[in-house]
């Protein structure tokens, strides 16, 4: 049995954390195999959830202890979107990029035919998918796109790809929400015609020859969160030696993941039935760094297609709180003003974060946000991290404290642009 | 008034119907598998009992935030987190939907009779099982006790000495001892 590595004992040992079955639960269930939990003092149960909202409600009701939760859901749910409000915080994240969006094989041959670049650039297969709603015949069902959650990262993915085009996601197609495991069955039985979901589902369908995936998360915002791990505000202030002794075990997990000679042995692990349950080569792909886009074709190599660590992946930054924030704003789920510093610092913790960070000797960023997109190659950033590439495919670039003036270049009424400068006076002057 | 029940256990949705019935709630239960969005569109409910694992929540989640007339998830009562609520979650594994005019006072009400019905057809499952158990476990002793005297001649208080003594011997069950002898004939 591994020596605690803390010496503060945990308030609380006995702990149970939820999980939803993706290949990115990987940093818990490595912590709970590797005996990372354990070395901290913690008695862990993983606790295999099949829905966001049981995640969301269950911690937040005291059921579990803590979980893995989709990057935007702490924010949606302290604001109330998209479901009741509960306080979640969290001190880390446990991995960038690992969505992709697939689109059936019909709707696939359509776009490729009116741009054949549609197979290899995100940008030409949303051109493409514009025509194509334009000559689709007007009493056409809408094309249904499956999403995992309301607020979900995928939807903002899906969301920006398509208004990368000029696509309004809201009027020219329908979001329907599909559990993740059941994606590739709904877009087998016609249900939808594409989704934007987490690996290994989109490698399920196009090995399946089911679908083609056009797009990689990493395409559309390189290196962007995906994944968190979230308690409840109260939980934290009642846990505090509980909630480092996690995330230590987490961030060591999240290290051992990130090597690439261990990802062949990761996919072992999770693929099993307690965790992903499906073959250990469908889940090795991508944990290996390929995509598998189009079936028929050797998959493609994406270094970065998971990343765990490197990048200062696992550090809360306030600037990615920022651009949930606006994406909100943008598509209407949030129309009253917020204070938008004090909101994103309610929720991520970068402090929490280099504390437990220092405790394993592991460098942390200094400042609390970045400029987002500015990034085209990876750069040094502090004595022994870099930053990984960082742009948007629209070639955005949102500059610290510039969520307002990115908001004021969006369609949004002015009033409510108005009441947000009132309300955030800093970043009103900054960029009068 | 009408209630979905999404998901739940064959004998919850039973049992729950039976009781919202008493009340003068119409209830139906979906189909494995079916389309929430359809259902929920045809069928519209002012309640929802959903099983709180129901890989079809998040579904659910959608149409509460796309339809704001539809039910929607509660998880606090008068202004408060509703032991209720967490208790319906963690010992029943139910999540309440709720349209927005129906008051907390009928929704406390709701998830009462929902525990107290549920929790207690649960018990009495769990105490009849239990009670089953032990009854079998007992006959077994007996039947024992029956091939000890038949075949080896001794009184039954005798046979029932000497099946104890092998348990505590070989440190099992007395139970564990007689269910070995019916099957094989023989104590160790």
């Amino acid at each position: 049995m591994p020596h605690p590595t803390t010496a503060t004992p945990p308030e609380k040992p006995r702990l149970r954390l939820g999980f939803i079955p993706l290949t990115d639960c990987a940093p818990l269930v490595i912590a709970f195999e590797k005996g990372y939990f354990a070395a901290e003092g913690l008695d862990v149960e993983l606790c295999r959830e099949t829905s966001w909202a049981a995640i969301r409600d269950k911690v937040g009701l005291g059921i579990l202890d803590g979980a893995q939760m989709l990057a935007s859901m702490p924010l949606a749910s302290r604001l109330g979107i998209g479901g009741p409000r509960f306080d979640f915080v969290s001190g880390m994240v446990l991995d960038l990029n690992g969505n992709a969006i697939t689109l059936s094989n019909e709707l696939f041959q359509h776009l490729a035919a009116i741009d054949p670049h549609s197979a290899r650039c995100p940008s030409a297969a949303a051109g493409a998918l514009k025509q194509h709603l334009q000559v689709r015949e007007a009493s056409a069902a809408p094309l249904r796109l499956g999403i995992v959650y309301p607020c979900s990262t995928q939807s903002f993915e899906l969301r920006y790809w398509l208004a990368s085009a000029g696509i309004d996601p809201e009027r020219d197609v329908e979001l329907v929400v599909v559990p993740p495991p059941k994606m590739v069955t709904a877009l087998s039985e016609g249900n939808i015609d594409g989704f934007c979901v987490g690996e290994p589902w989109n490698t399920l369908a196009v090995q399946q020859r089911l679908g083609h995936v056009v797009a990689t998360k990493y395409q559309l915002w390189n290196n962007s969160p995906e994944k968190v791990f979230a308690v409840t505000k109260q939980w934290s202030h009642h846990h505090p030696n509980s909630h480092k002794a996690v995330l230590r075990a987490l961030l060591r997990a999240c290290q051992w993941l990130d090597k690439k000679e261990n990802r062949r042995r990761a996919a072992k692990i999770i693929s099993q039935a307690a965790y992903i349950a499906l073959p250990e080569d469908t889940v090795a792909l991508s944990l290996r760094g390929f995509s598998q886009r189009h079936h028929g074709e050797a998959p493609e190599e994406v270094a970065d297609f998971h990343v765990f660590h490197r990048y200062c992946a696992n550090f809360p930054w306030l600037s990615h709180i920022d651009w949930y924030i606006s994406q909100m704003y943008r598509w209407q789920l949030l129309k009253t003003p917020i204070k938008l510093d004090d909101t994103a610092r309610a929720i991520f913790k970068p402090d929490l974060y280099r504390q437990v960070a220092a405790s394993l000797g592991i460098d942390s960023p200094q400042i609390d946000r970045k400029t987002e997109g500015n990034l085209p190659q990876k750069m040094l950033f502090s004595d022994s991290q870099q930053l990984g590439p960082n742009q948007f495919i629209d070639g955005k670039i949102i500059a610290v404290g510039g969520t307002l003036t990115y908001l004021e270049e969006l369609p949004l009424p002015e009033s409510e642009l108005s009441a947000l400068r009132l309300m955030n006076p800093q970043q009103a002057s900054a960029h009068a | 008034m009408r209630a979905l029940l999404i998901d739940l256990a064959p004998e919850d949705a039973k049992h729950l119907t039976t009781a919202l019935a008493r009340a003068g709630i119409e209830c139906r239960s979906t189909k494995k598998d079916s389309d929430l969005y359809d259902e929920l569109e045809r069928w519209p409910p002012e309640l929802i009992f959903a099983r709180t694992g129901s890989s079809r929540r998040d579904v659910l989640e959608h149409v509460a935030h796309t339809r704001r007339d539809s039910p929607q998830t509660i998880i606090s009562l008068f202004g408060r987190p509703s032991e209720g609520i967490a208790r319906l979650a963690a010992e029943l594994d139910i999540s309440l939907y709720a349209i927005s005019s129906l008051r907390d006072s009928l929704l406390q009400a709701l998830i009462d009779i929902a525990i107290s019905e549920l929790h207690s057809h649960q018990q009495l499952h769990t105490e009849v099982a239990a009670a089953q158990f032990s009854s079998k476990q007992r006959l077994k002793t007996h039947e024992a006790i029956t091939f000890i005297v038949d075949n080896f001649s001794l009184a039954p208080h005798q046979a029932e000495a000497l099946l104890k003594k092998n348990a505590q011997r070989q440190n099992r069950s007395v139970e564990d001892i007689a269910d070995q002898l019916l099957c094989t004939g023989a104590m160790g």
